[in-house]
This record gives structure tokens, sequence and C-alpha cells, in this order.
């Protein structure tokens, strides 16, 4: 038997998706949704190295304290995934060490 | 609303221009300067925080007739406890993740209410930094908060009265592996769920100890997840000696026994007395190992058993967000975990400074409800200049007094494992912004003769990431064998340079 998803758990008609890049990836998106929840919803759950060990990191907090979960969006490295909400658009991109590396 | 034109944040600046850093105020406020309302106005409160305390104190003090700015991180009111999903999510059946969904309403409708009344504003997307007295003289207070998601800007507004109601976080101990991916918070897992509507994963082991746990594992599973485990370190037996406490609470008596029998619903297997010793995996947590607990709190060798899993939601109590009461200079309890300290009132020992909530130190959303209630009663009286009466919260305060022994025996009896540091391997990264590990700080203590956690940090670096050491804190002073201590962190947040650079006065 299918296993019921959260959406329907909570009875959720949202608006229609839109499309935002991850990588220059499409990827379908809600409206609503924050970037860690786009990609969650993608089966992506690490986005950042860091910049020791280059180990993969993604949500660990989940509420904004423990910068874990840093991304890259619209050029903009060191957004909270669990904080920011995803816009049509959006280009999310996977960070590596501080995140400066590559942008103008 | 915004004021920061006459603004002295500036001090902040030439304090950090000056290079000495920062130091709590070298004296209090003069104690005389009781708050009082300015400019022939109706007295003024910010309340730092929208969760239960922040809420229940807006709604009293705007019932009373102060204007009420009411500050909050969040797109929506509610706090971490009735965090609601996204608005364009357009959820017809939130409660589904909730329970005491009435009282939610009850409030929502409130809040409503004054809103529209003009007797509270509703300031979204707040994240307050810093919050500071004698702001543009005159004895007002002057909140800076970062604006949205982004946090490029900073917005300034003032008040004659400062209610803190910034609630907490969840404390988790390290263990090998905990900074895999798929690792994450308990209460994370359930803010995703609730506020995005969506699962970490598709099968789940949620673990550690605490109240916060069996709604989790109940909500992971209700919305879909295959939770394989739910291993609680303690055990039911531990709360039996607090049978009286139990007695006096049959609502949290029931409330458990609806989780329980939720995780029955749903399959869900119980381990009590046990805990995760290690997360295994490469990129991704593939794999716990699970083992047994004796009855001092040590791993009993030989029952390691591996399950398998893509998520292990973690936690080990909650910790109160005290950053602001300690840049104000109101007394902390740091024995243990830190809490504001209060008065019956609710009052720090600032004038013009209230707490209420998990700030005050853990209790959960019902007490908060009652602590913000007493304060907005007593911040209401107090603008006005005339003395509270005691008798006009009774309820709220035989709440209180009944909640507070109730989560004291909760914080007895749901103790991490006492010997946890034990299965910390010195491969363990222990600070996960700075990749300290636990070898580095024990070296740091055995070696190098570090006994605080300020010199384990100065030596290693654990604690001066970007999380500022409010994630690490506990584990780092686990290893070294110190207590945690105040943080005193200048800012309750990261505040950018520029932010900084262009307060007023700077």
């Amino acid at each position: 038997m299918r296993q019921r998803t959260p959406l329907e758990l909570a009875g959720a008609h949202p608006g229609p998706p839109f499309t935002v890049t991850v990588d220059g990836h499409e990827t379908a998106a809600l409206p609503g949704q924050t970037v860690a929840a786009v990609l969650w919803s993608a089966g992506i759950t690490s986005w950042r190295s860091t910049r020791g060990s280059g180990a993969p990191r993604g949500v660990f907090c989940g509420i904004g304290v423990c910068f874990d979960c840093l991304v890259t969006v619209n050029d903009r490295p060191n957004q909270r995934a669990c904080l920011v909400q995803v816009a049509s658009g959006d280009a999310i991109r996977t960070q590596e060490g501080v995140g400066h590396d590559g942008l103008g | 609303m915004t004021d920061s034109a006459e603004g002295r944040a500036g001090d902040v600046v030439r304090r950090l221009r000056a290079g000495g850093g920062w130091s709590r105020p070298a004296a209090k406020p003069p104690t005389d300067t009781a708050p009082r309302p300015h400019r022939g106005a109706v007295a003024s409160l910010a309340v730092v925080g929208a969760g239960p305390a922040g809420l229940a104190a807006a709604l009293t003090a705007a019932d009373q007739g102060v204007r009420v700015l009411l500050l909050d991180s969040d797109a929506q009111a509610g706090g971490q406890f009735y965090r609601q999903p996204a608005a364009p999510l357009r959820a017809r059946r939130p409660q589904a993740l909730h329970h005491a969904w009435g009282t939610w309403t009850k409030l929502r409708d409130r809040l409503a209410a004054h809103v529209e009344a003009g007797r509270i504003s509703h300031l979204a997307d707040r994240h307050v930094w810093f919050v500071e007295w004698e702001f543009g003289g005159g004895g007002l207070f002057g909140v800076h908060a970062l604006l949205g998601p982004a946090q490029t800007g900073s917005e300034t507004v003032t008040a004659d009265a400062v209610l803190l109601a910034t609630g907490g976080y969840e404390k988790v101990l390290p263990f090998p592996g905990w900074n895999l991916p798929g690792v994450l918070t308990a209460g994370g897992a359930q803010a995703m769920l609730k506020g995005g509507l969506v699962l970490p994963g598709r099968t789940a082991v949620v673990a550690g100890t605490g109240p916060l746990l069996m709604p989790v594992a109940a909500g992971l599973a209700a919305a879909g997840a295959d939770v394989a485990a739910y291993v609680e370190s303690t055990h039911p037996a531990d709360f039996v000696r607090h049978a009286a406490t139990l007695a006096a609470n049959p609502a949290k008596v029931a409330e458990a026994a609806r989780y329980a029998a939720q995780l029955l619903r749903h399959k869900v297997p119980v381990t009590v007395r046990h805990t995760v010793v290690a997360a295994h995996g490469t990129d991704h947590v593939e794999a716990v190992t699970v083992a047994a607990l004796d009855t001092h709190g040590r791993v009993r060798p030989g029952t390691e058993r591996r399950i398998a899993c893509d998520t292990l939601a973690v936690g080990h109590g909650m910790l109160a967000h005290t950053d602001l009461a300690e840049s104000l200079g109101c007394a902390i309890d740091a024995d243990g975990d830190a809490f504001v300290v209060t008065d019956a009132e609710q009052r720090t020992d600032v004038d013009g400074v209230w707490a209420a909530g998990e700030a005050t130190g853990i209790g959960g959303a019902v007490l908060a409800l009652a602590e913000g209630e007493i304060a907005g009663r007593s911040i209401a009286a107090r603008l006005a200049g005339v003395e509270p009466r005691p008798a006009d919260w009774a309820s709220a305060a035989r709440t209180r007094t009944r909640l507070r022994k109730f989560f004291a025996a909760v914080d007895v009896a749901y103790a991490p494992p006492a010997h946890w540091v034990e299965q910390v391997t010195d491969d363990t990264v222990v600070c996960r912004c700075e990749e300290v590990t636990a070898a580095e700080v024990r070296e740091a203590v055995g070696e190098l003769g570090a006994t605080d956690l300020r010199t384990v940090k100065l030596l290693t670096r654990a604690g001066m990431g970007w999380c500022q050491g409010r994630v690490c804190a506990a584990g780092v002073a686990g290893v070294a064998g110190c207590s945690v201590g105040l943080a005193k962190r200048p800012f309750a947040r990261p505040v950018p340079l520029g932010v900084l650079a262009e307060e007023p006065g700077g």
C-alpha cells in the first residue's frame, strides 16, 4: 500500500508548482516551501561541503540555529536553506567551503 | 514604527571599533527608573518571540490597553510549538500535525482581533539581534532586528518595556557519525514537517531522551515515514518515583498515553533504556548502532544492534535562548543548563525587562502560556504605574507551580545517559562548524591544561563558528569535563558588518 504524504495528511492544496534550478537542473517547487523543503522533496539531503574536511552537510537543527544547511541562492552564499522560501526561477547552488569561490 | 534615526545603537559599533571587545554593561540601569509611558502616549511593550509565552503576554497586555509590538523571526505567529504550514501551501487540516489545536485557534483569533484594532503590531520576519537600554535617552528600549530570511538590513523599534520570550532549541550530544547528512535534531524533523510538509527520508530512527521524541516519532509515522525504531535512553520506571507529580498532572499522562497509542497503531518498535552509539554511512546515514544501557547509564557490551535507516532524528532535551537577556545584563542561572532568572511576576532583575516561557527554564507550551499571561498582567499594571495584584493571575500561578514541579521531575527522569562521553571516540567531530574533534578537545584539557570551556575554545576553535557554540557547547563541555557556564555572546545572531556600520551614530 502506498504510504500517505505529509501534504495529504495536512490536506494541503498549494498553488501550481513552479520551477527552480538546483545546480542548473530544473526542479519542481511548491509555493511556500523553503529551499530545504524543495531539496528534500527532490531527494537531496546534502548541499554543502565544509571548508575544513569537505564533508557533506544538510539540515541539522531545521530552525535557523545551527547554520549547517547553508546554500547559495541567486549568487548569494551562506543562506540558511531551512529559512529561505523559494520563488519561481530561483537558482539554488550547492556550496563549497566558505561559499565565495566562483562568485563575482 | 522605526525610530532608528535617533538611535544610539551606534554605541555597539563604537565599542567594537574601540577594539575592546564586549563586556557586560558596567553598571545596571538605575533602579529608580521604572518603566514609564513616553511622550504622553499609550505605554508600549516590545515582545520578542511569538510562541506560546510571547503570544500570551502580548494578548494579555493588549487586553489591558498596552500598545504591543510583537517581533518574531517567522512569517507566522506560533513559535516552534504552534508552527503552521507555510500559508501558500494552503493546508486544510494543519491540526493533523498538532495537539491542543483549540488553544491555538483561540490565540490566533485573539491576535487577529488585536491586530485589527491596532493594539498589537505583529512584526513578522524580524530576527532580533540586540536589545539595549536608554535607547535615544528617556529610558526607552531599542530593539534591533534583522529583516526577513535574507537578513541584510536591520530595523529598530522602541518600547517602554520588553518581554523576552525567545524560546529554546534542542540539545544534541555528539556521537560518532552525528555529522552525517540524514542525522538531524528531532525538533528539526518536526519543524520541517509542520512548516514545509516534508519528510527527511523514508525510514527513520527517533532516538535520544526527552518528552519531545514521542510526538516527533508519532508525527513522522502519521505523515508516512517508516519509523524503524523509537529509542529512549531512560525507562518508564525512572518516572515511577515521581508518582505524586504524575498524579497531579493527568493531562500530561493522557498526552503521553495518546502518543503511545499512536506509536502502537503505526507499529513503531519502542525500545527503552537504549542509546544510539553511532551513525554509519559515507555521504549519508545508512544505519545506526543501538545498544542497551545498564542502570548506571553505561553501554552494556555485546548488546549492540544495527538498524538500517536513512534518517536519524535525535535529541537530548532543550536549551533556552538567553543571549538577549545576557547582553541586557539580566541575571542568568548557569549552574546547569542556562536560563533567565525571574521573580513571581516574571520580571528579570533589570527594570523594564520581563521574561517568560522556555527562556526562563524548559517547561513546555502550557507553562509558557501561564508565564506569559502573568508577565502580561504585571507589565500592564507596572506600565500604568500601579502595583500588580497577584489575585488577577491566581489560576495561571497555580498552573505555573504545578508544571514547574512536573518539569523538574521530567528533567531528572529524562537525563541523558550518565556515561555518554565514553561513547565519543577521539575522531568524533564535536564542534560541527569548526570541525573540531574530541581528540583535540581532550588534548586541550589533558596536555595544554584547559579547565574551562572558554580556554578550550581559544585552543581548539570549538564554538567559534557560525552557530557560536549554541549547538556544541554542551557536547564540548562534556568531553572536556567542565561546565558550560555563560556564553557571553555580544549579539543574539550573526550580524552582517554592513548592518553594524550603518547603525546611526556609528
